[in-house]
């Protein structure tokens, strides 16, 4: 079971993902006693999105007619719990992120921290490249355009004495 | 009963008053009398003081009269005398007043004649002394002018220069806070001009370097940032 989780956990790369994550999990708990097939209907509706996919990838074999859905419910709520108390990094980059770059910071963030991190991106095309950091009320920025900035007030008037001169 | 000593005693006290009141009476019939005679004198005295001044004043009037009739023709009398007297004193006056005249008139004519002369003297040698004073307040007026002239051009020629030199001194300093201002605001103008550089330079490198990253240049640049964020201890 602890595998399921950190396998589910895993698929959680962003912010958005948290929150998607966390209201399927609601929205299982409330239909999981339901005997309508309200469960079945969520269940097919849901398992277009891979986080969806995820989630329903923790469900035991025979999850449609339970024995126990007491022992269910105590693990959904138990997922629920860790997904929440995650922490977040923000993080300000220049581009809309592919799922190749999220891989990319999730296993930079596995590899470099031993519980899970969730990024919460914001994309501003304006800072070109690097990224802009807020975690526990510190604030990195290592963008190109402050590196730039900093780089071209340093040598400005010479960059304009040359230009003048030549 | 009324004591008899009392009434004897009354009696007699009875008596003594008319005896008082009997005399009074007397006595003031005798004043009485005398008071009469008295005025009766004295009406007469009064009618012969009356008559007597009547008659004073009739010969005080008939000698005032007397008096002054003979002073009337006294006065004629002298009146005439004095006119006798006249004629006679105001021929000999006019003689002597007529002779005193005539040698008057010769005195004064002689001494008119030594003023005449003193005054056009006088007045002659005044014109010449007029003439002479004249000659030389044109003189000192003339130096005075010419000396004041040439002092007037001395000050006018300093002051010119002062004036000169005061406006070539402002104009320095006018031309020195011109050239300040200018020289300001060329700095201006040329730091506008740098900074327009400046922001041009940097929207071309922006533009340029943005452009010119690929994805796997940005993820390198975010894994880059991320764990130089991780060794300042920001994660």
């Amino acid at each position: 079971m602890e595998k399921k989780i950190n396998d589910f956990l895993t698929i959680l790369k962003t912010e958005n993902d948290k929150k998607e994550a966390l209201f399927l999990l609601d929205d299982l708990l409330e239909n999981l006693f339901k005997t309508d097939g309200s469960l079945s209907v969520f269940i097919k509706k849901s398992s277009q999105s891979p986080v969806a996919k995820s989630v329903i990838s923790l469900l035991p074999d025979g999850w449609e007619n339970p024995q126990d859905k007491d022992d269910l419910e105590k693990m959904i709520i138990k997922i629920k719990n860790t997904v929440q108390n995650l922490k977040t990094v923000n993080i300000t980059v220049a581009v809309n992120p592919n799922e190749t770059m999220l891989q990319s910071l999730n296993d930079w963030a596995s590899k470099n921290f031993e519980s899970k991190i969730i990024f919460d991106v914001t994309v501003n095309p304006e800072i070109i490249g690097g990224a802009i950091i807020v975690s526990g009320g510190t604030y990195h920025d290592f963008s190109l355009i402050k590196r730039l900035k900093d780089v071209m007030e340093a040598g400005k008037n010479e960059i304009i004495a040359s230009l003048k001169t030549n | 009963m009324i004591n008899p000593q009392l009434l004897v005693f009354l009696i007699g006290a009875i008596i003594l008053l008319s005896i008082i009141v009997v005399s009074l009476v007397i006595s003031y019939g005798a004043s009485l009398k005398r008071l009469k005679k008295l005025q009766e004198n004295e009406d007469a005295l009064y009618k012969k003081t009356i008559e007597e001044e009547k008659n004073i004043v009739e010969q005080a009037q008939t000698d005032y009269q007397g008096i002054i009739k003979a002073a009337d023709e006294k006065a004629k009398e002298i009146l005439n005398q004095s006119a006798q007297i006249n004629q006679t004193s105001e021929k000999e006056l006019n003689d002597a007043v007529a002779g005193l005249a005539e040698k008057e008139k010769n005195e004064i004519n002689a001494r008119s004649q030594i003023l005449l002369k003193q005054y056009e003297e006088q007045i002659a040698q005044i014109n010449d002394n007029s003439i002479n004073i004249l000659k030389n307040i044109s003189e000192d007026i003339k130096t005075s002018v010419i000396s004041h002239f040439d002092e007037l051009k001395k000050l006018m020629s300093e002051q010119t220069f002062e004036s000169k030199k005061a406006a070539e001194e402002k104009i320095k300093v006018e031309y020195d806070e011109l050239e300040k201002e200018l020289q300001n605001y060329k700095q201006k103008q040329l730091q506008e001009v740098d900074q327009k550089i400046y922001q041009i330079i940097f929207n071309v490198s922006k533009a340029a370097i943005g452009k010119g990253l690929s994805m796997d240049q940005h993820q390198e640049l975010i894994l880059d940032a991320l764990e130089r964020a991780k060794n300042e201890g920001g994660l």
